[in-house]
């Protein structure tokens, strides 16, 4: 069969080159449209999403004394998220987490361990909070920045050195700084590269993911985006308010993705004639191989095979040269729709659906060509001769 | 075993065959011979299910063809049947190999390569399987047609006029070719207006009028 298929590809590799041009043409632009579709639609998928604790794991944290003051609930070991907390076993009433609600936090401490950085003047991030009692001179432990609420409830001061325990192990944390906030409640802070530490040390496989919560759409987008370029993904979004943006963003989606589906309706045309081309100009041949004992339908798929395999390599050719020019296509798209897409990244998924629906249009193609196949009398071909 | 019963066969209201009864059991090597129009392609169509009578059974091996199904209709021509046309009905973009080759890549069949030289050298065309069928004289594409039908091992093959396009000398091969066929135990029917060629057949069946005229032994 597939011996047939190649045999075919030689004989009419003429009228696959022609068509390997319209296709390059065809895939790539539907292509960038459907990224940037998807690109919308991941904008618009993260829609609150209430995690569950699962799987359990427990740490005790300790201060010098030893003295346990909470330990630590993640998420699944699978795939734990920086979106974790430290409580107090059975007592909730002085449960402390990191994250959470206030990943603006974690951010702005990570910023100012790494120095001032840009986004620490962004008055947003560091919106009611202040730091103070800021010590960077010991490097020999992980550091954590504790809040005011956690300092007095539990003595503990900066170059503190608090024990984080579970059955198995122990890790020591360094107080580094110590923050207030407007919450109240008592919170630790570490950065991500810390988190990741703690994690390593206690053999807890973790995805660097982090759960978002804003007032808004937009500023939760652009928070993650912040995040992405910091190399962490976020596993969710939450926002309270639909706002316009969001909107926007779900009317371009399904905009572009039509436009995508409809520039590669143009393919339906091509793969019809294809299918008449075969008929016209493969009738002899096709009639021996049905002398011959070949059915109907495997040679209706011969062609659909070969069909196939043009749309898959310039699926993929396409799909790679778009990759590498991502960046300046999504910085033209971008610009002219004057339309922001924070994490406008190169969406993978959309060759799948590039070739999912191109496969589509040729099944309908190649369907025509099957049904022009019944009609076909092997004796009226023969006596042509 | 071939066997026709009561065939009738018509195209836009001329009857071709008129109610045919036939059968071929003991001989190997059969001819059908009458004039133009005479139905003789019709009948070996439908022997080859490639045409349908209007009545009447046909049964090879004691199945009944006529009631086949599209796929064992495929299975038949491909399996049972060996096909030599006339006009050679060849790929004249493939070479004699894969031309050769086609029912094997139908069938599945796994050694093609040896298959094909094993066939070749029995029709004496092996030193061409690299060259291009158009490139061939008319004997040669002949000769590369029963190659093919017989690559499968078909137990059946149909040979309709083969040596219509060929000079004496080639004519005189083929129809050499089809008889050693016959003698190696293939069911041969040949039809052809020729009977000097007829004539080195074992059995010469007269189509006249869609009827059978005469019946001959030899
Ligand atoms: N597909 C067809 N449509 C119409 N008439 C046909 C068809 N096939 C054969 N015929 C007619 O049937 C008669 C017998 O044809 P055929 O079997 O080819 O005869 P032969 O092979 O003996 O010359 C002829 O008159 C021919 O015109
Ligand atoms: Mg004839």
């Amino acid at each position: 069969m597939m011996k047939l298929v190649l045999n075919e590809i030689k004989v009419t590799k003429g009228i696959l080159i022609l068509f390997t041009c319209i296709l390059v043409l065809i895939i790539p632009i539907s292509l960038v449209f459907s990224t940037v579709a998807f690109n919308c639609l991941q904008a618009t998928d993260d829609i609150v999403k209430e995690e569950t604790l699962q799987n359990e794991l427990a740490f005790d944290i300790s201060n010098a004394g030893s003295k346990t003051i909470a330990f630590l609930d993640t998420l699944d070991c699978e795939s734990v998220s920086y979106t974790f907390d430290f409580k107090k076993k059975f007592d909730r009433e002085v449960s402390c987490f990191v994250g959470d609600t206030a990943i603006n936090d974690v951010l702005a401490i990570v910023n100012l361990n790494d120095k001032i950085s840009k986004e620490l003047k962004d008055e947003r991030l560091l919106k009611g909070y202040s730091f103070f009692n800021f010590d960077n001179s010991a490097d020999d432990y992980i550091s954590v920045w504790i809040n005011k609420k956690t300092s007095i409830k539990y003595g503990i001061d900066i170059a503190d050195v608090i024990n984080i325990k579970n059955d198995e192990k122990n890790l020591s944390l360094q107080v580094k700084g110590i923050y207030s906030d407007v919450s109240g409640i008592p919170s630790m802070f570490v950065s991500f590269d810390s988190a990741n530490s703690i994690f390593k040390h206690f053999g807890v496989s973790i995805k660097k993911s982090v759960t978002i919560t804003e007032k808004t759409y937009t500023d939760a987008r652009r928070l993650s985006s912040e995040l992405k370029k910091q190399g962490i993904n976020y596993s969710s979004t939450v926002f309270e308010m639909v706002d316009d943006y969001f909107q926007y963003y779900y009317m371009f989606f399904s905009v572009l993705l039509t436009l995508s589906f409809m520039i590669m309706s143009i393919s339906l045309i091509m793969f019809f004639t294809y299918s008449r081309l075969i008929q016209f100009k493969r009738k002899y041949y096709i009639n021996m191989l049905l002398v011959l004992g070949m059915s109907r339908i495997r040679i209706a798929v011969i062609y659909f095979i070969i069909l196939e395999i043009l749309i898959i390599v310039t699926s993929i050719v396409s799909t790679g040269v778009i990759g590498i020019f991502y960046g300046y296509i999504s910085e033209m798209v971008s610009g002219i729709f004057e339309l922001e897409i924070y994490n406008f990244s190169f969406a993978y998924e959309t060759i799948i659906y590039t070739i999912f629906v191109m496969s589509f249009f040729v099944f309908l193609g190649i369907l025509n060509l099957y049904i022009k196949l019944k009609k076909i009398n092997e004796i009226e071909t023969l006596r042509g001769n | 075993m071939i066997e026709l019963k009561n065939i009738c066969k018509s195209f836009d209201d001329a009857m071709v065959i008129k109610d045919l009864s036939l059968v071929i059991e003991k001989e190997n090597f059969v001819s059908i011979v009458g004039k133009s129009g005479s139905g003789k392609t019709t009948l070996l169509n439908m022997i080859g299910t490639l045409d349908f009578p209007d009545s009447g059974i046909i049964s090879v091996d004691n199945i009944n063809i006529s009631k086949f199904s599209q796929r064992e209709i495929a299975e038949y021509r491909n399996r049972k049947i060996g096909f030599v046309f006339q006009s050679f009905f060849l790929e004249p973009s493939f070479d004699v190999f894969h031309n050769v080759a086609v029912p094997l890549y139908i069938s599945g069949e796994k050694d093609i390569q040896k298959r094909v030289e094993e066939v070749l050298k029995l029709v004496g065309m092996n030193d061409y399987i690299k060259k291009k069928v158009s490139k061939l004289s008319g004997g040669e594409q002949q000769r590369v047609c029963i190659a093919r039908a017989i690559v499968n091992n078909p137990e059946i093959i149909l040979a309709d006029e083969p040596c219509g396009n060929l000079d004496s000398t080639n004519s005189a091969i083929i129809i050499d070719l089809l008889k050693t066929l016959a003698e190696n135990g293939k069911k041969v029917v040949l039809v052809t207006h020729d009977m000097d060629d007829a004539r080195k057949s074992e059995r010469i069946v007269t189509l006249g009028d869609g009827m059978i005229m005469s019946d001959e032994l030899l």
